[in-house]
């Protein structure tokens, strides 16, 4: 459990079109983050048909692959291999007290993350997030206010996949009732930021609780939360359970919006996904 | 009148006449007045409706076009007070240079606290997606219009900074011309100088800004179309630097490269002066839906093959919040003090000051801090109850959306009513500033707008203000007896028409859609019986 893990993450990615594309425009945020106690060892992107992508940083510090394809092509595959070692799971010191949280330095250094953003509304705009983030606001220390917000969650959030879409927002998801690993995350974000928390979104991948050694096992694209409480500190809401060495950490923004896997414009008809599968074999 | 309201009871500076009459500058422009005559003027008037008319110089306001009414009457600048302006344009334009590149680079000035984090981070134009891409030349604000307005006393203060796309050139060298047509006698007894080269320096400033490894690059002009309210400045401009005018339509980039479709074949973009907002530049990174923008443009810049002028998000040096912020940014990176102040200006996001605010509103101006063109602007001694209610609700809801001023009496020039006879209005002053990378040019004149009715202060042109031909005299030039019409010789050159070929992406008849991966998996059968994402 206290150990690090090398990962070998092979994510794919397929569309089809119902015409021919002959212009398409596309960015990808795939690549594991080399900083924070994980390494990222290699890292390689396919795309079918075949191009050169660019590659940059972006404001919020994640790889940007950046590539647009101008062979007419009814189909888009894209393949992204990553080696990364994980860091072993860290164990936090006591947190700090709510005075010191909710002072002017960390609302101005931090208030990308306290503010709303375009998947994260007000928690206070609604009766019933509204009365948990007055119990937040009233647990004794920063950290028990955050415990409080994931049992909130998950006692409102059913784990279902296919309840939502991609553009489902934390409103929406509270709402609702239902949701995967992105609302789950949407939602503990605007109920932490209503607390004066700052927090933030992470997308990466997830490999099994248990080590396995050799196998090709079936990850997911992931999403967890980090809030800030003297250091960023990292839970996960879907799961519930430690965020360790099967976690792997690829971008860090505000919400879904600042780190899309895939995003992308291309003329022509309607598309079809033909899926994402993410398998992960620890070596 | 006894029952109206007494709030305007400062004097504004009369840039005409001081208290024994006609100011020293002014006494030949006053008599060469007085010798045409009101009767005359209000002719003169009419012919001056004809020319613009003629000539098509147009402003589209609202569903209208019409011409953009520029007083007979012109605004006089000494060489002193022209100095003083374009020294003080200068370093402000030098300190938000250093400002914007900080910002969208290392932060430090934000990791010095001289302007708060949040402040910038929340301002509605800082586009993260900019962040990282470094202009070859450095330049991002390559076409400034920063707006100047005369105090009680006489001195020039900044009233705001436009670092986006500024507007209204085109008035400054067709106002010339047409007051040299229609009333040449008031140019006797004076040097005026030129406005002529702005076009040449501008083009100037546009092919410094090109990709380091290119020695004789293509500029273009990027126009939203005919339906623009500045559609006619954008062709003026086009027409006399000799350059394209194009629609996103025109232009399409593929791997970092921007290319324009013309009758002999794709041709490669180094400069685009874009006359388009940000929001709709490149459908990939900003507004998904925009069919004006170049789809791949934002990393085509990122990856140095095309410039973009001006920059992409120099809106966030141009917020109203951030605005009070300046002098401290020409301390910081200049070690200078500001040569031209600022307006007072009160933060609402402070409870203080935004109760003092409510408190004394009605001599107070309030601004949304994301605008620019008039647009939502509300003026307490003129507002009514209603509006004043409004903005009060919409200042409470959003703080950091506005900003507040007290209101100051802009300068009067004097100007001609429709009878012919002539009042005072007040008026304000944009220059406009080139940065080519070397050096900033101040085009020596630039726009005064007049507020037409009687006692108004809003002078933007979308809130149907007027204009005048701005002088600044050239104190150094011998005075001749003869008069000295300095006619304006503008020249015209003439350029291809790209062709508007079928387009691989033509926005008009197929759909542009947008795509994005879900993040949980559509293949995510759990074979192990595991809770997945």
């Amino acid at each position: 459990m206290s150990r690090g893990r090398r990962l070998q993450i092979t994510h794919k990615t397929g569309y089809r079109y119902a015409d021919v594309v002959d212009a398409s425009f596309n960015e990808v945020r795939m690549t594991p983050l080399d900083s924070g106690g994980q390494v990222l060892l290699s890292h390689h992107l396919y795309v079918t048909p075949g191009t050169s992508p660019t590659v940059y940083t972006d404001y919020w510090g994640a790889f940007v692959e950046s590539f647009d394809v101008h062979v007419p092509h009814r189909q888009l595959e894209i393949i992204a291999t990553s080696t990364v070692d994980t860091p072993p799971m860290r164990f936090y010191g006591p947190g700090t007290t709510w005075e010191k949280l909710h002072c002017d330095e960390v609302r101005n250094e931090l208030s990308e993350f306290l503010v709303g953003s375009a998947y994260v509304d007000d928690a206070r705009t609604d009766d019933s997030r509204a009365l948990i983030v007055e119990q937040m606001l009233a647990s004794e220390s920063p950290d028990t206010a955050v415990r409080v917000g994931i049992d909130a969650v998950r006692a409102r959030i059913a784990y279902t996949p296919g309840a939502t879409t991609v553009s489902t927002t934390a409103r929406q998801a509270w709402e609702s009732g239902n949701g995967v690993c992105q609302d789950f995350s949407h939602a503990l974000l605007s109920l932490l930021r209503a607390s004066g928390i700052p927090a933030r979104y992470v997308s990466g991948y997830l490999h099994t609780e248990e080590e396995a050694p050799g196998q090709t096992v079936i990850g997911e694209s992931h999403a967890w939360v980090e809030y800030w409480d003297t250091d960023w500190r990292a839970v996960d809401p879907t799961n519930d359970r430690a965020v360790g060495s099967a976690h792997v950490v690829v971008a860090r923004g505000r919400d879904y919006a600042d780190v899309p896997p895939l995003m992308g414009i291309y003329a022509g008809g309607a598309s079809e996904g033909l899926g994402v599968s993410v398998e992960i074999t620890q070596i | 009148m006894t029952g109206a309201k007494q709030t305007a009871v400062i004097t504004p500076f009369d840039e005409m006449s001081g208290e024994g009459g006609p100011r020293a500058t002014h006494a030949a422009l006053h008599r060469a007045l007085e010798f045409v005559g009101p009767l005359s003027l209000a002719e003169r008037a009419r012919q001056r409706d004809a020319y613009l008319d003629r000539h098509g110089i147009t402003f589209t306001l609202g569903e209208r076009e019409r011409p953009l009414p520029m007083d007979l009457v012109p605004r006089l600048i000494t060489g002193e007070e022209w100095t003083r302006i374009e020294q003080g344009v200068v370093q402000r334009l030098r300190a938000l240079e250093h400002f914007l590149a900080d910002v969208y680079g290392s932060g430090q000035v934000l990791k010095e606290q001289i302007i708060p984090r949040s402040l910038v981070t929340s301002s509605t134009h800082f586009h993260r997606q900019a962040w990282g891409i470094e202009p070859p030349n450095g330049v991002r604000i390559h076409v400034s219009g920063i707006d100047l307005i005369r105090d009680e006393q006489g001195e020039f203060r900044v009233l705001e900074d436009n670092l986006r796309n500024p507007s209204g050139v085109s008035y400054v060298l067709e106002n010339r011309r047409t007051l040299a047509h229609v009333l040449p006698e008031v140019f006797t007894n004076y040097q005026v100088r030129s406005v002529n080269e702005y076009p040449e320096k501008l083009l100037e400033a546009l092919r410094a800004a090109a990709p380091v490894d290119v020695d004789d690059p293509t500029v273009v002009i990027l126009t939203p179309g005919v339906h623009n309210s500045a559609h006619y400045e954008h062709a003026f401009l086009a027409r006399h630097m000799g350059v394209e005018l194009v629609e996103g339509r025109d232009l399409y980039c593929r791997d970092s490269t921007v290319y324009m479709r013309t009758t002999s074949g794709p041709r490669p973009v180094h400069v685009i002066y874009r006359r388009i907002d940000d929001d709709f530049l490149d459908p990939v990174h900003l507004r998904p839906d925009s069919v004006l923008g170049v789809p791949g443009l934002i990393n085509a810049a990122r990856a140095g093959k095309v410039s973009i002028a001006n920059a992409i998000g120099n809106g966030v040096a141009d917020d109203k919040a951030v605005y009070s912020y300046v002098p401290d940014l020409i301390r910081y990176y200049l070690g200078e003090e500001p040569v031209l102040p600022n307006v007072d200006t009160y933060d609402l996001t402070n409870i203080e000051q935004r109760e003092h605010v409510f408190a004394n509103i009605e001599r107070m101006v309030i601004k949304p801090s994301d605008g620019s063109g008039g647009y939502g602007l509300v003026m307490g001694p003129s507002a009514t109850e209603r509006e004043i209610v409004d903005v009060i609700a919409a200042v409470n809801a959003d703080p950091r959306g506005w900003i507040a001023q007290p209101v100051v009496t802009f300068s009067t020039c004097p100007t001609v009513l429709e009878d012919g006879s002539i009042e005072p209005r007040h008026v304000d002053l944009r220059p406009f500033a080139v940065n080519d990378g070397k050096n900033v040019f101040v085009l020596p004149g630039g726009l005064s707008r007049v507020a037409l009715p009687k006692g108004s202060l809003v002078v933007n042109s979308s809130q149907g203000g007027g204009s005048k031909d701005t002088w600044v005299l050239d104190d150094t030039a011998p005075r001749s007896a003869a008069p000295s019409i300095n006619v304006p010789r503008l020249t015209v050159v003439d350029t291809d028409i790209p062709e508007r070929a079928d387009a691989p992406i033509s926005h008009d008849d197929r759909i542009v859609q947008q795509e994005r991966q879900q993040q949980q998996s559509l293949l995510c059968v759990n074979q192990e019986g595991r809770a997945s994402c």
